[in-house]
């Protein structure tokens, strides 16, 4: 049942945990696909926020839509000072970001965030941030085990193998970890 | 201190993906961790955060920023341009070959009540600008002739193949994966479009821009530049940059060697700086200052602002200078 004294909001790729929390504290939910049409759905529901994944890549529309139009709903983490930025920051780092129309009130803004920040599920972006990490600390060792074997074969300082490393990788078009990898592998068939 | 740096999947992120792989960070002392980040609104947030001390950006979100646009605390500014130009205007294939009977469809579709629908990549990236450009030389109007979107380029080519947009102007590789999968003809690139080239500059918060390491990135970023200038390490690039953008390289290839196909049976022609690193890095006022007339003219910005104390605030020559002298 729509209800006028309940506040809309948009809830973009969210989840079903959240959609029912955000009911449950008296939001009329339209929880919607990344790749809506987010013209139409803004115009025709003219939501009070919208709660969006922060690794969503639609953010940048709904950013079209904010400045469009000054009644659409804005970025919190830029227009809201003190507790609510802070609580829109916090949001952030935690995935999340979300948009609230100028009418809506602070308390209501916070609420909203509150509900969202508890129950938004583990997004896409901090495990693709995670693999990113770990990739760089793989390359890194490679890059460690080089450079100590080429101090120990070559009688190299630690800043003269790495400087070793970096010339091999600009000369062959490769990246530093091919260059450690190769380093060690030459080392290796060396040994046999 | 380890820094964090964020980019968005783009072939114009190779400076960042360049430095990083080929340790010119680490010969900086510099500890660097690239972060993929998802949109241009998330570029922005994380940079006034603090949470990526720098980030591979569009030109226009520092100008944007110190103009007002994105609220009281949104301080941002660059000092190193990574690239000229890089994007293409892409079409249906039908509308493509619409040639000057464009008008006409676009006033029958108007009056179809579905306006021609094209897209850039937020509201204020260059590709706005090149869009509406485009349309001008076409004669048509863009606040009344079509329709203009907001679509991230991930979605584009679908959008394309199901008629939901008609054309588009991106950043690579995203127009050469539409043409590879026939759903696209480019009708232009930044570098035939003849307009100002600044495109993506390394952003960072103006509270950081005197910091040690943001000397060091520069750098690091310079000599990344310098080795992308040479034409056979663009191939070699093209390998570097594909696990961080998630694509094969050889979609890289067209954007980072110049061969640029525009259809998918038409052979690739050669253009001359299809996108270019190096020797453009100084950030160029008089660019700036043609984005913020862009943002006027599009109804972004009100028309009575000091636009050289804006450009002074976002675009940093003076720092590039006093960190690579005059380079």
């Amino acid at each position: 049942m729509s209800n006028p004294l309940q506040p809309c909001v948009l809830l973009v790729g969210g989840g079903e945990t959240l959609c029912a929390a955000l009911d449950a504290a008296g939001y009329a939910v339209v929880s919607v696909a990344e790749d809506e049409d987010f013209y139409a759905l803004i115009e025709q529901r003219r939501p009070a926020a919208v709660v969006i994944s922060a690794a969503s890549p639609s953010r940048d529309t709904l950013e079209h839509l904010a400045l469009l139009n000054r009644r659409h709903p804005q970025p919190i983490v830029l227009f809201h000072d003190g507790q609510n930025h802070e609580l829109a920051v916090q949001a952030m780092r935690a995935g999340i970001s979300a948009y609230a129309a100028r009418d809506l009130p602070p308390e209501a803004v916070r609420s909203l965030i509150e509900v969202a920040l508890l129950h938004f599920e583990q997004t896409r972006a901090l495990r693709k941030e995670l693999t990113r990490a770990q990739q760089t600390l793989a390359e890194r060792r490679w890059v460690d085990r080089a450079k100590c074997r080429l101090m120990e074969t070559e009688s190299l300082s630690e800043t003269a193998a790495y400087e070793r490393l970096r010339e091999t990788a600009m000369r062959e078009r490769v990246s530093l970890e091919q260059a450690a990898r190769t380093v060690l592998q030459a080392g290796a068939s060396d040994e046999t | 201190m380890k820094l964090r740096l964020g980019y968005i999947r783009l072939c114009d992120a190779a400076p960042l993906v360049v430095a990083c792989t080929l340790g010119l960070f680490a010969d900086e002392k510099l500890r660097v961790e690239l972060i993929a980040l998802s949109s241009w609104a998330e570029v922005r947030d994380r940079l006034i955060t603090g949470d990526v001390q720098a980030s591979h950006c569009l030109a226009g979100i520092p100008l944007a920023a110190q103009a007002g646009l994105f609220g009281p605390n949104a301080d941002l500014a660059t000092a190193f341009t990574l690239n000229h130009f890089g994007n293409a205007l892409t079409l249906s294939p039908a509308l493509a070959a619409a040639g000057g009977e464009l008008q006409e469809i676009a006033r029958q579709r108007r009056a179809q009540g579905r306006p021609l629908t094209l897209a850039a990549v937020f509201p204020v990236a260059k590709h706005q600008y090149e869009l509406r450009h485009w349309l001008v030389t076409q004669g048509l109007d863009p606040e009344t002739d079509v329709r203009m979107v907001v679509t991230p380029p991930p979605l584009v080519a679908a959008a394309l193949r199901r008629g939901n947009l008609d054309g588009f102007c991106v950043g690579e590789p995203w127009s050469t994966r539409a043409i590879l999968e026939g759903s696209g003809v480019a009708v232009a690139t930044s570098r035939s479009l003849g307009l100002p080239g600044t495109e993506k500059v390394l952003a960072v918060r103006s509270d950081w821009l005197e910091d040690p390491a943001h000397a060091a990135l520069l750098r690091a970023l310079h000599r990344a530049t310098q080795w992308l200038a040479e034409p056979l390490n663009r191939v070699a690039a093209t390998e570097l940059l594909a696990p961080y953008l998630g694509r094969p390289p050889e979609e890289l290839l067209p954007a980072l060697t110049g061969r640029f196909s525009t259809h998918a049976n038409a052979e690739a022609q050669p253009i001359d700086d299809f996108v270019r690193f190096h020797g453009i890095n100084s950030p160029e006022p008089a660019h700036a200052l043609w984005y913020l007339e862009q943002m006027q003219a599009a109804g972004q910005l009100p028309h009575q602002l000091p636009l050289e104390d804006i450009v002074q605030r976002a675009f940093r020559p003076d720092i590039h200078q006093r960190v690579l002298g005059t380079r």
